[in-house]
């Protein structure tokens, strides 16, 4: 293939999340919220072992992570390889854009 | 081992590329008090953590620092696609860009690169635990003299998350430090280094 010396560069390109409607930025934003609260608990409760009212707390958040992702992955596409739906027909965890392309303003 | 989520941990979504902010939030990813030296510090030390809750510790906050590292990179990322060639050059980023092109490269502000010589793992859980919390003061230092220089809201969002989080980690390193203390001798912590001697029993 002969070199293209015109450096001209795509700016148009679709760089983001194709398709991500405000429903699917929402629950993502809403995944990533309970997914803070997750990651904050677990620091504390390293600290706080025996903290039984942060466990308690730890399990609600952490059982409605679960069904949230699961729902999530049902509806658009999965965000880890143990929600990946077996009914798909088509690799969604590799087709899907990669989160660093941002949601699409 | 690990398991991998394809989602930030705080949204990033920048609008307009600006290689002059870039080059600053670069520094996060693989300067001196940056994301990836904080990830490499926590993971390597918790091997000789002799406490399973602290070591634990080490575990989960060194895992967070690599969801931040995608935060930063991603910034990172987004403010340098679809740069002119114009805007890269009157953006100071023309030596980055020769030896990267529109790569992302671990490297400080000043250019200088990413080195292990930028934390230690000291095998002594109060030396190590004590520069942690150091290190995550030196991260909240950074963040805070980037949001003096960064007013695009875009990006300070999510910088701000990431100062938050160094507050909640030093506090977090604080009370691991204190139970590495209630292990210890009261009347002298350094009578003996528990992961290195060994008691008579």
């Amino acid at each position: 293939m002969a070199m293209n010396y015109n450096y001209r560069r795509n700016v148009n390109m679709p760089e983001s999340r194709n398709g991500m409607n405000s429903e699917q930025r929402k629950m993502l934003n809403d995944i990533g919220m309970i997914s803070l609260v997750l990651v904050d608990m677990t620091e504390y409760l390293d600290t706080h072992p025996e903290d039984s009212e942060a466990i308690d707390y730890f399990n609600y958040y952490s059982a409605l992570k679960n069904q949230m992702t699961k729902e999530y992955s049902e509806k658009y596409t999965p965000l880890s390889l143990s929600t990946v739906s077996n009914t798909s027909k088509k690799w969604d965890w590799a087709l899907d854009a990669p989160p660093w392309k941002g949601m699409g303003n | 081992m690990w398991n991998y989520e394809k989602r930030l941990q705080f949204p990033v979504d920048i609008k307009e590329p600006n290689a002059e902010i870039a080059k600053v939030i670069l520094t996060q990813y693989g300067g001196p008090n940056g994301e990836l030296g904080a990830s490499m510090r926590y993971l390597s030390q918790r091997y000789t953590m002799p406490y399973n809750e602290v070591s634990g510790l080490l575990t989960d906050i060194g895992t967070e620092e690599l969801a931040h590292l995608e935060m930063v990179s991603s910034i990172v990322y987004q403010l340098t696609r679809n740069l002119s060639m114009e805007e890269l050059e009157s953006g100071g980023f023309a030596p980055y860009y020769v030896d990267h092109t529109l790569g992302i490269w671990p490297q400080a502000a000043s250019g200088v690169p990413f080195s292990s010589a930028e934390f230690q793992s000291m095998g002594d859980p109060i030396t190590d635990l004590t520069e942690d919390m150091a290190a995550e003061q030196k991260a909240r230092s950074t963040y805070d003299n980037i949001l003096r220089l960064v007013k695009n809201e875009d990006v300070a969002a999510p910088i701000r998350f990431l100062r938050a989080r160094e507050i909640i980690h030093f506090q977090r390193f604080g009370e691991g430090l204190r139970i590495v203390q209630d292990n210890l001798n009261a009347k002298n912590f350094y009578a003996f280094n528990p992961a290195f001697d060994r008691c008579e029993s």
